[in-house]
């Protein structure tokens, strides 16, 4: 019975990253389609993703222990509350940050901030999988989502 | 897991639900103008999901613990129920004859409710089950039908 609960948490964790990575190659697409975009040198295309992946790659060497919590027990009701004011503060923020993103007219500098994002939010939900990974991605996709509806 | 008569009336509602939205989305593809309109659209339908993945998240658990309904509970949330609906339906009345837009020409706002008000009735019957919470959920789901349809 234990096991089933750490499993079908699991699995709803996995399920969330994957909306969370869906959610952000829809912002991508509708930035370039809808924003005047400008390439000033084609080349800067080829390198930009690499700025960010590179880093990412070396954490994922360096920091070998893996944080998995994923507990077979009720929460209790102060935790949830806790988690559930950081996935708030989280959405406010990345409101925020996609509003600043949506201001960028250069493609290259576009690609490259995106890419930085979509690599922090794929190390967190690599290696802290426990409810503060959890509202974290909650917080971020809430946010994009926000200002998609409303401000975009 | 669901048995009873409860999977009956839970079924009904979910399909008021589910029917008003399909409507509402036929409604804004027919008839859309913007790019800008469509990619809305699609975040409003996916708004609700990751509040939800997190709440079930949090909240499942193996113990099903199982309590005793009272016909006071019943008649207070079959109470509740038949005012919200009155209450909505006064509520999108006046807010047409106020404001100088009409709520059925609007058509974002009624698919965020739709949208949200469905997610929520579908979560309080699968994990919270609370019969007050569900009785103002489905009086906001028939509101909206019977002032769409009718």
């Amino acid at each position: 019975m234990e096991k089933d609960i750490q499993k079908q948490r699991e699995r709803f964790f996995w399920i969330q990253s994957g909306i969370l990575g869906f959610l952000l190659i829809v912002t991508i697409f509708t930035f370039l389609a809808y924003n005047r975009m400008e390439v000033e040198k084609g080349i800067k295309i080829f390198f930009a993703p690499f700025l960010s992946v590179v880093p990412l790659v070396f954490a994922l060497t360096i920091i070998k222990d893996w944080i998995t919590r994923f507990m077979d027990q009720d929460y209790p009701r102060a935790e949830i509350i806790r988690y559930s004011i950081v996935g708030l503060i989280t959405a406010a923020i990345f409101t925020f940050i996609t509003k600043m993103i949506s201001m960028i007219t250069a493609t290259e500098m576009l690609i490259a901030v995106m890419i930085a994002i979509i690599s922090l939010l794929s190390f967190i939900s690599i290696k802290v999988r426990d409810i503060l990974g959890m509202s974290i991605i909650t917080g971020v996709a809430e946010g994009i989502i926000i200002y998609m509806v409303f401000f975009f | 897991m669901l048995k009873g008569k409860e999977n009956i009336v839970f079924i009904l509602f979910l399909s008021v639900g589910l029917i008003l939205l399909f409507y509402l989305v036929y409604n804004v593809l027919s008839t859309f103008t913007d790019y800008r309109e469509l990619v809305r659209m699609f975040m409003v339908l996916i708004l609700p999901l990751p509040v939800a993945l997190f709440f079930a998240y949090v909240a499942s658990s193996g113990k099903k613990q199982e309590k005793k309904i009272s016909r006071k509970d019943i008649i207070i949330s079959i109470l509740i129920f038949i005012g919200t609906t009155l209450m909505i339906l006064l509520a999108i009345s006046r807010f047409d004859k106020i404001s100088n837009v009409i709520f059925r020409e609007l058509r974002i706002l009624p698919l965020f409710l739709n949208t949200v008000v469905t997610f929520a009735y579908s979560i309080n019957y699968l994990l919270i089950k609370n019969l007050r919470l569900s009785g103002v959920l489905s009086g906001l789901l028939l509101g909206f039908a019977i002032y769409f349809f009718i």
